[in-house]
């Protein structure tokens, strides 16, 4: 038992955690839980690979201001994704937009079940044929 | 002089794996034993040369060699022991080092094990194994020396940042590697199977230990750094889709699919070549993200120095390495027989169906993480493909194949009657349903992702643990798949809380107290405290919950060195949950009165992500060391 | 019939390792930053040293000009206020922008550094950084009479770009 709570006790005393900078949040709640889904849609442009919530980056901190800052002005999601998308490409965009250059993409896990499952049928014919 | 002697011991490795190549392989095409058996002893002398040399650069970073290039530019005299030693591998050449290390006792280990392995097949692969050594090692010594020194050697390293000593981070190289590299015993002996004529059926048995023991090992690290990465960005989040981890994540997919052809292989004879290709491609997508890792093309957290002479060697490397082994396998797979009929259902076709899912799901991976590179280098754009892509392509492949996990161990090989053993699985059924209402009744409609993991997850345990009664022979032969399916049902209930975790955001001034889904939160008092390189206002709280009370203590960190603010979340785990505290600087609350951000987060389950995943790198282990009667 | 199927693997295989070697000999530079092409994004920002009055896109409608971010916190800008002056001996018109920068900071750094800008704007909360879609400073644009963005610069500008980029360009809009 006191090995329990010797090793809790290390636990919650070597428990680092370095998280992202806490921002104010807006006072209404579905507008703050908009602000959070938007942040994690959007790249963050000067980190490697980390959305604008996660990064503890001064331009991602910009960023979700920016964020909280349009939806408090009362524009919609898409709006304020366009306005971003419109200053940084498609590059800042987390989910790739379905167009042409990534229909491929897209498509791709459609495709290789279609295939594949053509494939297992084949398979089963030719079993039976030999049979 | 022990780095010296390590140095020299590299070189000698590199020119032993030569022969490592040379002897065997003329001894199996002149079928002169002699020969055969002295690539035995050459591996093992390989194997103690190359621990001589990853020693030695053990050696100068705990006794703090200044004079080593890689010692400066990666340690310090007061970095604690502990990161002295991980110290050894956390750089690229170093990880380069560790990645040998691996390679050749694993070569050592195909020299040594497995009595019954024909001595021509353990010849070849030996041979094989040489090669992707030399190529590595070549690799190492003209373009990653860790063994270069620094003249005059210079007076402190170069690198205490104390956000990088941490165990999580700091132990999970080895058991990544170990799965890594590790896979390349299975290619080796692939390709050892397809160059051999007249094996004795039943090859996939000695294929079958090595690919466990790197799964296992994979799984395990896989799941550490998951764990490393919740407890150090915070949040609860546990997976990012990240390229580096990508580059993990896609051998441990094609990794599953060839355990378990590997399964069918052997108890069947079914699917001989398809378990041939997987045992190609699973190490050719190691290789791969060794490449993605190193050479710069890709942008990541993880990623080591940018060095195009490196990218070009290593696209050398993977391409005679894996376009080697294809053209063998386009070449001399008609060699290997078809599979023996079965019917639509039976378990041969559960296990077809399987990798069927699990491999559409690797090659989406594959597809969404190389994407962005390939579109940009063929002119197309620049797109970004992130969390939102992988969650929408890749989550609902495995879907199905989590399905079928349950119901193929029960199936018969080769024929069976679908209705009876979903009749079989009834009680399965009833319980998961139970689960999920419940979970209905306590979170709602909430998260639909999150009812979906619940059903799956509880389906698989459940399933799993009633499939007992099924299990014909004696208990230990079906351990390691209980445990590591089971493994997978608690982990993935570990996400499914993830995706009930309740969070708020309150300001907060001393004294106050505010409650939040059943829990109680006071702030005590918040005080200025000094670390040893850094300042922090360190807020103390109570938080109460159904009588307990518990005291959290996190802070709000500046390092005046870098300049930076960090936020210090404070955790408390219970291993049925999480909670999350943090508190931020203080800002206006609107009132004209200074108050704290506090925000205040409830993980359910959480933590059974990484025993799940624990608990199937054991199974996984298991069955690597277990002695398989085939049936 | 089977044959073909097994070499399959290795087609696919030999097509990602095209895309590799031509992602390899890539150029670095990401693409995402290059906003030549766009139309000037409208900005309206307070000048510093001239109290009430704005730096204002639509007034320099029609004449062409160089725009410079930089900040006093910024290192890597005091490597380029030598070239920054250079630029302005081409006699194009220099407008600096402040980037979340105090404006006493500012005016200290460019008393400091030199002061090649007809006009110092100042960006304090960042905004116009984002309108204007930089991802740090230094950066640097030419815009044309038209109001189109020709020339972009992420980082640090160099004589050597001055020389074979920059002189050329401005030269024919002129």
């Amino acid at each position: 038992m006191q090995l329990v709570r010797l090793t809790a006790l290390l636990l919650l005393l070597s428990s680092s955690v370095f998280a992202a900078p806490l921002d104010k949040p807006l006072t209404d709640p579905a507008q703050e839980a908009r602000a959070m889904a938007i942040g994690g849609e959007l790249r963050c442009v000067v980190c490697q690979s980390e959305s604008i919530n996660d990064s503890q980056a001064d331009m991602a901190r910009d960023m979700r201001q920016l964020v909280r800052d349009k939806i408090s002005s009362g524009w919609n999601d898409a709006q304020i994704i366009d306005y971003i998308r419109a200053r940084y490409g498609d590059f800042i965009l987390l989910r790739p937009p379905f167009q042409a250059n990534t229909y491929i993409l897209w498509l791709c896990p459609v495709l290789l079940l279609s295939f594949s499952g053509v494939g297992v049928w084949l398979f089963f014919r030719r079993k039976e044929k030999n049979l | 002089m022990i780095v010296q002697l390590g140095s020299f011991a590299l070189v000698l490795a590199l020119f032993l794996s030569l022969a490592q190549v040379v002897v065997p392989l003329i001894g199996a095409a002149r079928n002169r034993s002699r020969w055969m058996q002295a690539g035995r002893w050459i591996a093992l002398v390989n194997a103690a040369l190359v621990v001589t040399a990853f020693g030695a650069l053990m050696y100068a970073h705990v006794t703090d060699d200044f004079s080593v290039l890689n010692v400066v530019m990666n340690s310090h005299s007061q970095k604690p022991l502990l990161y002295k030693i991980t110290g050894t591998w956390a750089s690229h050449e170093g990880s380069m080092m560790l990645w040998v290390l691996i390679l050749a006792l694993f070569g050592a280990g195909l020299a040594t094990f497995l009595s019954d392995m024909p001595l021509v097949l353990r010849a070849r692969a030996l041979a094989v194994q040489g090669m992707t050594g030399v190529g590595f090692l070549a690799f190492i010594i003209l373009t990653s020396n860790p063994f270069t020194r620094v003249w005059p050697a210079a007076v402190e390293g170069n690198d205490l940042n104390p956000l990088l000593q941490d165990p999580g981070l700091a132990f999970h190289p080895p058991f990544l590697y170990i799965g890594y590299v590790g896979f390349s015993s299975v290619f080796a002996l692939a390709a050892a199977v397809l160059l051999t004529k007249d094996l004795p059926s039943g090859w996939a048995r000695w294929l079958r230990p090595y690919a466990l023991m790197a799964w296992s090992s994979l799984t395990f690290g896989i799941a550490m750094g998951s764990w490393w990465a919740y407890y150090e960005l915070g949040w609860g989040g546990w997976w990012f889709w990240d390229p580096v981890e990508n580059a993990a994540l896609m051998p441990w997919l094609a990794g599953t699919t060839l355990v378990h052809s590997l399964l069918s292989a052997q108890q069947r004879g079914a699917f001989l070549r398809w378990t041939i290709l997987l045992s190609i491609l699973t190490f050719s997508l190691s290789l791969l993200g060794t490449f993605l890792v190193r050479s710069g093309v890709l942008t990541s957290v993880h990623t080591f120095a940018v060095d195009p002479e490196r990218g070009l060697f290593m696209l050398g490397l993977l391409a005679l390495a894996v376009g080697g082994a294809l053209t063998l396998y386009a070449a001399r797979s008609w060699t290997l027989p078809g599979s023996a009929l079965f019917a639509p259902v039976s378990r041969e076709t559960a296990l077809l169906l399987n990798n069927l899912f699990l491999g559409t799901a690797c090659a989406t991976l594959m597809t969404g993480t190389l994407y962005p590179l390939l579109l940009d280098a063929l002119g197309g754009g620049t797109v970004s493909v992130g969390p939102p892509y992988f969650n929408a392509a890749v989550i609902p492949l495995i879907l199905p194949a989590l399905l079928l996990m349950v119901i193929g161990p029960i199936l018969r090989w080769q024929k069976d009657d679908l209705a009876a053993v979903l009749g079989a699985l009834k009680w399965v059924f009833g319980l998961t349903l139970v689960g999920l209402l419940f979970t209905l009744y306590m979170f709602g409609l909430k998260s639909i992702l999150g009812l979906v993991a619940v059903t799956l997850g509880l389906w698989l345990l459940v399933g799993t643990l009633l499939s007992i009664r099924h299990c014909q022979s004696s208990l230990g032969v079906h351990l390691p798949r209980l445990l590591a399916h089971a493994g997978l049902g608690v982990s993935i209930l570990g996400m499914a809380g993830s995706a009930f975790s309740q969070e708020h955001t309150f300001l907060m001034q001393p004294k106050q107290s505010v409650d939040f889904s059943g829990y109680h939160l006071t702030l005590d008092k918040v005080e200025d405290v000094q670390g040893p390189n850094y300042e922090a206002a360190r807020g103390t709280f109570s938080v109460t919950h159904r009588e307990n009370t518990l005291v959290m203590k996190p802070e709000q960190r500046f390092y005046p060195v870098q300049g930076s603010s960090i936020t210090n979340v404070a955790i408390h785990t219970n291993g049925f949950g999480d909670l999350y505290l943090a508190m931020g600087e203080e800002q206006d609350n609107g009132d004209g009165v200074q108050a704290r951000v506090v925000r205040f987060h409830i993980n359910p389950l959480v933590p059974w992500i990484w025993i799940g995943g624990t608990i199937m790198a054991l199974g996984g282990l298991m069955g690597a060391l277990q002695k398989r009667r085939a049936s | 019939m089977k044959s073909w199927l097994s070499f399959l693997p290795l087609a696919l295989f030999a097509l990602l390792l095209g895309g590799f070697v031509i992602a390899l000999h890539h150029s670095h530079q990401p693409k995402f930053a290059q906003h030549v092409g766009d139309p000037v994004p409208v900005t309206n920002l307070p000048l510093i040293g001239a109290s009430g009055a704005n730096f204002a896109t639509s007034d320099w409608q029609g004449r062409v000009y160089i725009i410079n971010f930089f900040a006093s916190w910024c290192v890597p800008c005091r490597a380029e206020s030598e070239q920054l002056l250079h630029l302005a001996e081409l006699r194009v018109p220099m407008v600096g922008v402040a980037y979340k920068d105090k404006m006493e900071a500012a005016m200290r750094f460019l008393s400091r550094e030199g002061n090649p800008f007809l006009a110092v704007a100042q960006d304090a909360d960042g905004r116009a950084g984002i309108d204007w879609g930089i991802t740090g400073v230094p950066e640097t644009f030419v815009i044309d009479q038209q109001g189109i963005i020709r020339f972009h610069l992420v980082g640090v500008l160099t004589d050597d770009i001055i020389t074979d980029e920059l002189e050329p360009l401005l030269r024919e809009l002129k």
